[in-house]
């Protein structure tokens, strides 16, 4: 749905909420990348990145409705890259956790230009 | 209606409580956890819902899990489930129909769309008051409406529960639409019709008659097993169905499988009297080059083909000369 859409009044209350929880999930995302590259445990670096996953799956869901439609394919697309690291026998290769760090880092950025708008 | 949504993420929920309430005339009900809404589903105290809005991917139970929870509450096999997701992929929309979804709509929401899916629910469960066909193996009796023996047109379709790939006739029609057609490409539609069906649905009870459907459901279930496939009873005899790209039925074998499963099952009426029920397979017709509108028409289709299966059959019974399938 569009977030300008005039006959559902009252979206202003949720799309706040949106973005207060936006500001603090950008954080626990660039924790998320932080921990995993700092850490020579695969298994360690999947759980981080997993839950960034979690966190951009949330996003993604719901951006959209409420006027951050860019936002939210962002969110996706990373999800995704995300997602095909961890279901991928890779995960030793640092090349390519790199590569989903920068992805994630990329998203972070997005969302600072969004809360900043 | 009576809605209950579950969702761990407040935002959505939020969202749900907004639309839900511009739509008007439906209360809606959120919880966070899909533990506590089976709590409350159980509660015999609670408000009865007449609608589910699920998200799949939750902590602790996914929506899908949840499915199968609910449709083992006698009072809810048959209540309308709408998948609310952002998880389009086929596997995950595939196991959602398996386990009892009726619909589903991928998030993020657009209002008129949400809006349309519910009015569709709301359809589906004011028509749900229908008799249900029985499944032998999970039947309970606080769940056998008091109408059952109420006489069904041949033709209607007939809910079948905990068979294993057979879903709703209304959940198999909203997933050939929204499944889009590169998710469709390679599958392929087929379908199966119990021979000289009329004769059965005159000569047996309805509760018979609707044990009848189940038990053929179950055998083409068993049959099939580890076959990718979707199948709906359509009503006239007739079971529709949609293989996934992994697997091509031919058409053949198929029918000899299915009425040699079928030979063996020892079916029977309430009097013991035995039935010899075999089945007439429509042709399989590949997905691939079909346009968007025209998917939906191939169940038609596969039922339309799968009757005149039957009827060449039963005609070619009182052919001297003909020289074919006596299945």
């Amino acid at each position: 749905m569009k977030a300008t859409d005039s006959t559902l009044p009252g979206l202003e209350r949720i799309r706040a909420h949106f973005l207060e929880r936006l500001a603090t999930s950008y954080q626990e995302l660039s924790t998320c990348v932080i921990d995993a590259l700092n850490t020579a445990n695969p298994d360690s670096a999947g759980r981080s990145l997993t839950k960034a996953s979690t966190i951009l799956h949330k996003i993604s869901g719901s951006a959209g409705s409420l006027g951050f439609e860019e936002l939210g394919d962002a969110a996706r697309r990373c999800e995704a890259s995300v997602l095909g690291y961890l279901d991928t026998s890779t995960r030793h290769d640092k090349k390519r956790l790199e590569d989903v760090a920068f992805n994630i880092s990329d998203f972070v950025y997005d969302c600072i230009i969004v809360l900043d708008a | 209606m009576q809605i209950l949504a579950v969702d761990d993420d407040p935002i959505i929920l939020e969202l749900l409580q907004h639309f839900v309430t511009a739509f008007g005339d439906h209360v809606l009900t959120i919880v966070d956890c899909p533990l506590d809404a089976l709590d409350l589903l159980c509660d015999s105290n609670a408000v009865h819902f007449d609608c589910f809005l699920l998200d799949i991917q939750m902590p602790k139970m996914t929506g899908i899990e949840l499915v199968e929870k609910i449709r083992q509450i006698p009072t809810y096999v048959d209540t309308p489930v709408l998948m609310l997701t952002a998880m389009t992929d086929r596997t995950h929309i595939d196991a959602a129909f398996k386990a009892g979804a009726t619909d589903y709509v991928t998030k993020p929401f657009e209002v008129n769309e949400l809006r349309g899916r519910i009015n569709l629910l709301e359809a589906i469960a004011v028509s749900s008051s229908r008799p249900l066909a029985p499944n032998s193996s999970s039947w309970s009796a606080e769940a056998q409406p008091l109408a059952f023996n109420d006489p069904i047109a041949l033709h209607d379709p007939l809910s079948v529960y905990d068979v294993e790939n057979f879903i709703d006739h209304a959940a198999m029609e909203n997933y050939i639409i929204r499944l889009s057609r590169s998710k469709l490409f390679g599958s392929t539609s087929f379908s199966l019709g119990i021979r000289a069906v009329e004769m059965l649905h005159n000569s047996l009870t309805p509760y018979e008659f609707h044990s009848l459907i189940a038990d053929v459901a179950e055998v083409i279930s068993d049959t099939l097993k580890g076959c990718g496939f979707l199948m709906t009873y359509a009503g006239g005899g007739i079971y529709v169905g949609i293989a996934d790209c992994n697997w091509r039925p031919q058409t053949e074998h198929l029918m000899d499988s299915i009425n040699i499963a079928l030979s063996q099952a020892d079916l029977a009426d309430n009097a013991g009297a035995r039935l010899e029920i075999r089945v007439s397979a429509g042709r399989a017709v590949r997905l691939a080059w079909k346009a968007s509108d025209s998917i939906l028409e191939s169940l038609a289709d596969a039922y339309t083909s799968a009757e005149d299966a039957c009827q060449i059959f039963e005609e070619s019974r009182n052919d001297f000369w003909f020289v074919g399938k006596t299945g």
